[in-house]
């Protein structure tokens, strides 16, 4: 390539960068969206970023009730409990509730007890008493109002016990 | 059909229906400003390298990570001194980049130099898309002729061949929005058969998004309390940035357009994270940069030229472009 460069190299410069661009969208496509547990290949990536607006969400939310021997009125989430409580990057933490809460109703124990190891030594600080509960809502309505479609408990665990 | 000639006609669907675009890879204005755009990209890696000395002594206190695969590697020795080989290599590239880019060997080692970094950045479990693009950009720019980096160059082909690498590093930008808004649609159109009303084209589809976010984080956003507030103001808006990802790549070949998408992009991120708390600063930083000042735009903002030239709104759409001879390089 270079000086020596004739129409024909330009040609095949432009096919190969056409192609860069075709490969990239069907292999990034492919690596968020077919290949099961992968989300991505870097720096291969789908970018499927909030494609679909939720009308009806859901999530499940970590409440703290007590530390040590201390309980916790109101308690307080793991989002906005003190640095006392909760250590790491909470948001991925917030992750790892996720994935607790759907094992916890599906009923799979290993994952349970292996998902609570995770959150309980990365993320919660000490003896922490905490629950699971699962919340489904109309997004603006609770941004609004608070107010749930529904809301259970899921479990009630303390740190370290049945594991 | 051969693969040379589904990518010919592939390269042919895109490019607009008017001529004169073609000519601008002949243009030494054009190659000027892109020399010095490339320039300008590699010295943001040396910014961005120089920044990350600041976290080394964190970084290199790390111990226990699960690393993605460009630094799989640092199972087999021990983390410290891997993760010093990483952070070192980052800090060599951003030298590279600035010091010998005319040569490919080292913009090579500064593509994966990113790449590294990027995957240890990864490698703790977070994920952020914001940092994708100065990789993707950089392995792009490995295509560069030699002679790329020659002031006023009187080799016609290595100029040409520039202007058509920086073009490649313009479509793989546009072509990540453009998944993004594909994806949209998509979800747009399961939406519908699942029966779900609100969706982006919904009046209320934005601010419904920015609320679900708001509660995901369970922290409020600068401006999504406003916007929930009065949902219908996000109504055109989240219209507009469908519109806008799902045609990004379109604009390639349509120089009239690449200052409007490329602005218009970088105010989508920025307003997205007043709304929704997501910031992809990094990308405003190659949106501008790549489009908002792309070689190719004219002189004077042509609007009416661009208003023309619009995806689907336009009246240059596909039905008028057919037997239109396409231009040649």
């Amino acid at each position: 390539m270079g000086s020596q460069m004739d129409a024909r190299g330009l040609r095949r410069l432009r096919r190969r960068l056409a192609i860069l661009i075709v490969v990239y969208f069907f292999a990034g496509a492919a690596s968020q969206k077919l290949i099961p547990g992968v989300d991505e290949i870097i720096p291969l990536y789908g970018w499927s970023l909030f494609s679909k607006v939720p009308n009806d969400d859901s999530r499940y939310v970590l409440l703290i009730h007590g530390h040590g021997a201390n309980s916790l009125e109101p308690p307080v989430s793991f989002l906005r409990a003190p640095g006392s409580l909760v250590a790491g990057n909470r948001y991925i933490g917030r992750k790892v509730v996720q994935r607790l809460g759907r094992a916890v109703e599906r009923g799979k124990t290993a994952r349970v007890e292996e998902l609570r190891r995770l959150l309980e030594g990365h993320y919660l600080r000490g003896r922490v008493r905490y629950e699971l509960v699962f919340e489904r809502y109309d997004p603006i309505e609770k941004w609004r109002t608070g107010a749930d479609l529904e809301r259970r408990s899921v479990g009630e665990f303390t740190t370290g016990e049945g594991l | 059909m051969r693969r040379g000639g589904r990518i010919e006609r592939l390269i042919a669907f895109f490019r607009p229906a008017r001529a004169g675009s073609a000519s601008l890879l002949l243009s030494r204005e054009c190659f000027a400003a892109a020399q010095s755009l490339i320039g300008a990209f590699y010295a943001v890696l040396l910014f961005f390298a120089a920044g990350r000395l600041f976290s080394w002594s964190s970084d290199l206190a790390v111990t226990d990570l699960a690393p993605r695969w460009p630094v799989v590697w640092l199972r087999l020795v021990d983390t410290r001194a891997g993760i010093a080989a990483i952070l070192w290599l980052h800090l060599v590239g951003g030298v590279l980049g600035v010091a010998l880019a005319r040569y490919r060997w080292a913009r090579v080692v500064v593509f994966v130099s990113l790449l590294e970094v990027l995957a240890l950045d990864f490698s703790f479990g977070a994920v952020n898309h914001g940092n994708h693009l100065a990789v993707l950009i950089a392995f792009v720019l490995i295509f560069l002729p030699a002679g790329w980096h020659l002031r006023g160059s009187g080799d016609r082909t290595a100029r040409v061949a520039t202007l058509l690498v920086f073009s490649g590093a313009q479509a793989m930008i546009l072509l990540t929005y453009s998944m993004a808004g594909m994806w949209k649609a998509g979800g747009i159109l399961q939406q519908w058969l699942q029966g779900e009303l609100v969706t982006y084209l919904h009046p209320h589809g934005l601010a419904q998004q920015v609320a679900a976010k708001m509660i995901e984080d369970d922290a409020p956003s600068l401006l999504g309390p406003w916007l929930v507030a009065h949902p219908w103001a996000g109504w055109l808006p989240g219209i507009a940035v469908v519109y806008l990802e799902l045609f990004a790549l379109w604009v390639v070949a349509r120089p009239a357009l690449h200052r409007a998408w490329g602005l218009g992009l970088a105010l989508f991120h920025l307003v997205s994270h007043l709304t929704l708390g997501v910031g992809f600063p990094q990308s405003v930083l190659w949106l501008v940069l790549f489009l908002g000042l792309s070689p190719f735009r004219p002189a004077v903002f042509d609007w009416r030229r661009a208003v023309e030239e619009l995806p689907l709104l336009g009246p240059r759409g596909p039905a008028r472009r057919r037997g239109v001879a396409p231009n040649r390089v």
